[in-house]
């Protein structure tokens, strides 16, 4: 019996380190991205001058354009694509439902219109210089009431969906409808607010709504820092539970998980890293829906596992996004928010019909 | 020892439960018999807190388990649902998910020993690692008990734990449950709707009608009066090698 046992620890004990190669791996391929990225633009750089210029010994040049421009972007899209990537892992579990996401619950829509309508409506956002790329015309004056009129939308809808899965019961399927109603409404909301505003003003939403990882400066790459890295411990202290919730919620209640406290508290963060990404960079779509489904093949379920690949692989989807947004019509930039559609929904109909990748619970 | 005294419960002002009492003493398995609607199941749920029952109380070993913690209660009753909602895990992980209750920030030495001893008694050291998505329904029912059993509960409650298993899975599944029982002195209450499966491996009968308790004792209250007024079925009930069968006509 003792020796099955030990037979039995091992072959775990394996299983569990091919997990952990998985996260390494990411990690590497983010690095890779990271370092590739930086080295890509205008201004072509060298490894070595990347190096040099990343330990605070490179050219005045150098380091102006990787710390002021290039870093700025890189890590906007990092910070975003853990926020967003997590959103989704998490409520994927929490409603049950394997294509809840922000933007497919209609919760960065609605973080959307409360971010725009604290633009036109409350003067939280000028068009500053209209001579650069469009994206860049738009600067948000007050980031702390945009941030927290996009929370108030984002939330709001957040609240809706919650409140029709659990009071009126409605199906998984029933709820990305719902989300598809939400989103709607809240995309005919955002189109009122313009209608009453100024032209500046329009062209200001507009330019915002197209999503750009060059918008936020270092204090706001902070704020979605702070948010996500509270979220993450939150979750990562919770993986267990969500494990739990994957058998159901009465079984998790009858393993000892506080099913409504988990729910709220996890979908509140949802929506709040939801709304600061909306807020700082715009609407991107797909990230936090695909990013869970494409590691979900390499880690499975097991959430102290899932959480972390997600949020690796969703800041690897976003800055090879905003590589390839640079690339492609170079020297302009593609707005973020398009190209991760354009990446996002072929790969997700890939999943879907690929031994019917994606599984809904009842 | 369990006590559930009157426990009441209503969906609205559609009565189900009407003021349900009965005792177990650690190693009973208590065979909660009924048609379908009775409240079976409601009872069950009624006595981990899933639902809260409008009155009455449950205590295990004197204790409320109203008043426990959720963490208590986990560590004190555990729960197989009737339908299980299956993830993409292991078999091995979704048994380590029994000791939550008594994890602070991660899994330790003694739970890995305890799933390892647990993998062993049902016999799935072969599946540890299969996904259970790949398991038939027998071993599926199989790895939810073990789940159950290193949760190590005081009372264990079982929703219909052998519907849709074969004669041989049903009979190993009710074998496994009361041999557990016995050797770690857990109280079983187990919703069941097979009489020849509850006669041999239930050692109390609970029998429920319209949402209160008909009768409740040993093999003896299982008569053929009580199957026609509880079931609405001719039963005879014949006796082979000492144990009571029951043959609906």
């Amino acid at each position: 019996m003792q020796k099955t046992q030990t037979a039995l620890k091992n072959s775990y004990r394996r299983y569990i380190r091919r997990k952990w190669l998985v996260l390494f791996v990411l990690v590497a391929i983010l690095c890779t991205c990271v370092v590739v990225s930086i080295s890509v633009g205008s201004s072509g750089l060298t490894i070595s001058e990347i190096v040099t210029a990343l330990l605070g010994k490179g050219t005045a040049q150098t380091s102006a354009i990787i710390w002021n421009i290039r870093m700025p972007r890189i890590v906007t899209g990092i910070m975003v694509g853990i926020a967003l990537a997590l959103a989704g892992c998490i409520m994927q579990n929490v409603l049950r439902n394997p294509l809840a996401s922000a933007s497919t619950l209609g919760v960065s829509q609605g973080a959307s219109f409360g971010a725009a309508f604290a633009i036109v409506c409350l003067d939280a956002g000028a068009q500053v210089n209209a001579s650069t790329s469009a994206a860049a015309a738009v600067s948000i004056t007050n980031p702390y009431l945009v941030t927290l009129c996009a929370f108030i939308g984002g939330f709001l809808t957040t609240v809706i969906i919650l409140g029709l899965s659990r009071i009126a019961r409605v199906s998984p399927a029933t709820m990305v409808l719902a989300g598809v109603a939400l989103s709607s409404l809240f995309s005919g909301g955002t189109t009122i607010v313009q209608y009453f505003a100024d032209d500046v003003k329009v062209a200001s939403v507009v330019y915002w709504t197209f999503g750009d990882l060059g918008r936020a400066n270092w204090q706001e790459i902070a704020s979605i820092f702070a948010v996500t890295v509270i979220a993450l411990l939150y979750f990562l202290a919770n993986r267990w539970n969500f494990n739990a919730m994957e058998s159901g919620a009465d079984t998790a209640k009858s393993l000892g998980v506080a099913v409504d406290r988990l729910i709220l508290i996890s979908m509140t963060l949802c929506s709040l890293m939801a709304a600061v990404s909306t807020a700082f960079v715009g609407c991107i779509s797909f990230i936090g829906l695909i990013s869970p489904h494409m590691v979900r093949k390499f880690v499975g379920n097991d959430y102290r596992f899932l959480i972390p690949a997600s949020a690796l692989m969703g800041a690897i989807v976003l800055v090879l996004s905003e590589l390839v947004s640079r690339m492609i019509v170079a020297p302009s930039i593609l707005p973020i928010g398009a190209l991760t559609s354009f990446l996002g929904a072929p790969m997700f109909l890939y999943m879907i019909f690929k031994r019917g990748g994606i599984k809904w619970s009842k | 020892m369990v006590e559930v005294k009157d426990i009441t419960f209503s969906y609205g002002k559609h009565s189900i439960l009407k003021g349900i009492s009965f005792s177990a003493e650690p190693g009973d398995c208590v065979g909660i018999l009924g048609n379908n609607g009775v409240g079976k199941s409601t009872l069950i749920t009624c006595m981990n807190s899933i639902r809260k029952p409008d009155d009455g109380s449950v205590l295990i070993n004197g204790k409320s388990i109203f008043e426990m913690s959720r963490l208590e209660l986990a560590r004190n009753v555990a729960y197989v649902a009737q339908k299980n909602e299956l993830s993409q895990t292991t078999v091995y992980d979704a048994i380590l998910l029994g000791r939550k209750p008594y994890m602070t920030w991660s899994m330790n030495c003694a739970d890995y020993a305890l799933c390892d001893e647990m993998m062993e008694r049902i016999g799935m050291t072969d599946f540890k690692l299969r996904n259970i998505n790949e398991l038939s329904g027998g071993e599926v029912q199989k790895v939810m008990l073990a789940r159950a059993f290193v949760q190590q509960p005081k009372l264990l409650l079982l929703d219909e734990p052998t519907s849709n298993l074969d004669p041989r899975n049903q009979y190993e599944m009710m074998k496994l449950v009361r041999q557990m029982a016995l050797e770690q002195g857990i109280s079983v209450l187990v919703v069941i709707h097979d009489l020849n499966l509850a006669l041999r491996y239930c050692n109390r009968f609970l029998f429920i009608k319209d949402g209160s308790v008909y009768d409740y004792g040993d093999g003896s209250v299982v008569t053929e009066k009580a199957l026609r007024d509880v079931y609405g079925i001719n039963a005879s009930l014949v006796i082979h090698d000492n144990k009571k069968f029951a043959i609906i006509k």
